[in-house]
């Protein structure tokens, strides 16, 4: 941009780097050159005091080769590819909603401010809480289904439907997040457009679809990536609330690596795991960093 | 004479329809407002409930929606109980220590990055790899954090976690600071330039008190993220240094029936966090968005 600042500067600019920069190659850097070098290592942990030794790709080969791995990666995918859509169009319903003109203003203020709820429940709260909503026999979900003649139905509890249980939970639980960034999008757009075309005769479904949605183009762009990316992280509520079972139907990547490595302690194939799933986040994180940056050029210097 | 008839009956006619489609049109959002507020408050309503109910109230079909023959045992004993009251004392010492130490080098890094041209196209360099650091998948350094804190010693001792959920924040802290950076003027650090204030004290003196109530949000964004933090924690903590987290979820295998302790614990943990939510509110979107959407 512009050269505004001495460049005696540079001397203390290399000194404030230098606690944060520091900690990023300490925290970043060390482990995963460790974790590459130990995913192409062997390791006998039953023998006290073995150490790690480079072996190749074994443990790639046996990891791509492994079923368990790809059904892993299977169900991240689902769980992804279940939640995101899910979460788009409720969470795009509710944001129309709450900035309703036909709904009180107190009760929908009201209702963004407990909409904080969920979003802000530990990960693991959220867990242990819907454990006990859904519990099977004691739980209050199944005795309200019941009371309307469904159910009763299995949930978490069964390999079969663990899986939409999780999806479920998760969308309860993150649906507010795309609602709060559209409710920001729908209240800064230009109301002339609008307006116009009412005063043309555009029905309220026309005025939706071709004025309003299109304008928050961007910010659906940013909530999937964001979405995307933190689907594809999440760890913590499934571990509370199913533990990657029954069985394994729950079990994806992360809760796989956990698994491998902290169970089995199987490292060498945990940091092998954790590497094939870092390659593969790479397309859409190149994509990220893409927007990202394009975004920030007038935040640097450069 | 029947154009003016017809004029005059349109409009009429058009507004009763308009009023009726606007009553079935209210209706159905209130309808779907009431769904969404017993989605989101039912299961609040549950877990303090739960936490009051006595033990014999639990395992009984249906299940016990309203009582008033409530108990603070659960209470007394999560709260009571030594070792949560470690875990507890572990968790905010643990976030306390990181957030500061995220939000002081976070901060100084942006500031940098947003004020000054570093040789070598460091900017980018930087920006990106801060980024970079930001997409990962903790669980992909939980392995190798938890080998070399063996090396070092350092498992099961708050300094891992420290360094860990310090380098966790690092990049957020970063990058939000960054885009506040961005909306301060930068007149006033110019106009003491030319006055002869170095970095240092323009730093000191002008920028961090404009910049003090941004670094207060970033920090309450922080603190909320370490303090609910699981992964790092199971990994690297066995018993003297668990942090409140892995209490909750070790419920689910070694007292698997304490409903009350347990929804106790989880409350106890979620209502700081839920207070600091409320006081950065307006900031929300902005944190969540990674300074993307300015909210």
């Amino acid at each position: 941009m512009v050269a505004d600042f001495a460049r005696d500067d540079r001397k203390v600019a290399m000194l404030f780097l230098l606690p944060g920069v520091g900690a990023l190659l300490v925290t970043y850097l060390v482990p995963l050159a460790y974790s590459l070098g130990l995913s192409f290592s062997e390791w006998d942990i039953r023998k006290p005091g073995a150490q790690w030794v480079l072996s190749g790709f074994g443990n790639y080969t046996d990891l791509l080769t492994s079923e368990g791995f790809w059904r892993a990666g299977l169900r991240s995918l689902i769980f992804t590819l279940a939640a995101l859509p899910i979460e788009l169009v409720l969470g795009t319903m509710i944001a129309l909603l709450l900035t309703s003109e036909m709904v009180s203003s107190k009760l929908s203020a009201l209702t963004r401010v407990l909409m904080l709820v969920p979003l802000m429940l530990p990960p693991v709260v959220l867990g242990i809480l819907w454990r006990l909503l859904l519990n099977v026999n004691y739980g209050p979900v199944n005795s309200l289904l019941g009371l309307v003649g469904l159910g009763p139905f299995t949930w978490a509890a069964a390999p079969d439907t663990a899986m939409a249980t999780i999806v479920l939970v998760e969308v309860i639980a993150n649906t507010s997040v795309v609602s709060m960034i559209l409710i920001g999008g729908l209240l800064s757009l230009p109301p002339e457009p609008i307006r116009a075309a009412e005063v043309d005769g555009a029905g309220p479904w026309r005025i939706l679809f071709e004025i309003k949605l299109p304008q928050l183009a961007s910010y659906y762009l940013i909530i999937v990536l964001i979405r995307v990316m933190d689907l594809l992280k999440t760890f913590d509520f499934i571990y509370a609330l199913t533990g990657g079972g029954p069985g394994d139907s729950t079990s994806m990547l992360n809760l796989f690596i956990y698994r491998v490595g902290q169970r089995f302690l199987d490292y060498p194939m945990a940091s092998a795991a954790s590497w094939v799933f870092l390659v593969a986040l790479l397309p859409l994180s190149i994509w990220l960093l893409i927007k990202a940056v394009a975004s920030s050029k007038d935040y640097l210097n450069d | 004479m029947t154009d003016l008839a017809l004029m005059s009956l349109r409009p009429a006619a058009s507004r009763a329809g308009f009023r009726w489609r606007s009553l079935v049109g209210q209706a159905w959002r209130y309808g779907c407002l009431v769904v969404l507020l017993a989605v989101i408050v039912f299961p609040i309503y549950w877990l303090v409930l739960n936490s009051l109910k006595h033990q014999r109230d639990f395992f009984t079909g249906p299940p016990i929606y309203f009582t008033t023959d409530l108990t603070l045992s659960h209470w007394q004993e999560a709260l009571g109980n030594p070792l949560n009251q470690k875990y507890l004392l572990n968790t905010a010492i643990v976030t306390a220590v990181s957030t500061v130490l995220a939000t002081l080098a976070g901060t100084l890094c942006a500031y940098v990055l947003a004020r000054i041209r570093l040789p070598f196209r460091l900017n980018r360099v930087l920006l990106i790899s801060i980024l970079i650091a930001r997409l990962f998948p903790p669980v992909s350094l939980a392995i190798p954090y938890y080998l070399l804190m063996r090396q070092l010693g350092l498992l099961d001792t708050l300094p891992a976690l420290v360094i860990a959920y310090t380098g966790l924040a690092l990049p957020f802290v970063t990058w939000l600071m960054l885009t506040f950076f961005q909306d301060l003027p930068r007149e006033i650090e110019r106009a003491a330039m030319v006055d002869g204030c170095t970095m240092f004290q323009r730093f000191r003196w002008i920028v961090l008190p404009m910049s003090l109530s941004s670094m207060m949000v970033t920090a309450i964004f922080v603190f909320m993220g370490v303090w609910n933090e699981l992964l790092y924690s199971l990994t690297l903590t066995s018993l003297s240094a668990k942090t409140i987290p892995v209490a909750i979820a070790s419920f689910v295998g070694d007292n698997a029936l304490a409903w009350g302790q347990m929804s106790a614990l989880s409350i106890a943990s979620f209502v700081p966090i839920l207070l600091m939510a409320l006081t950065v509110q307006r900031y929300l979107v902005r944190g969540i968005t990674f300074g993307a959407v300015k909210g």
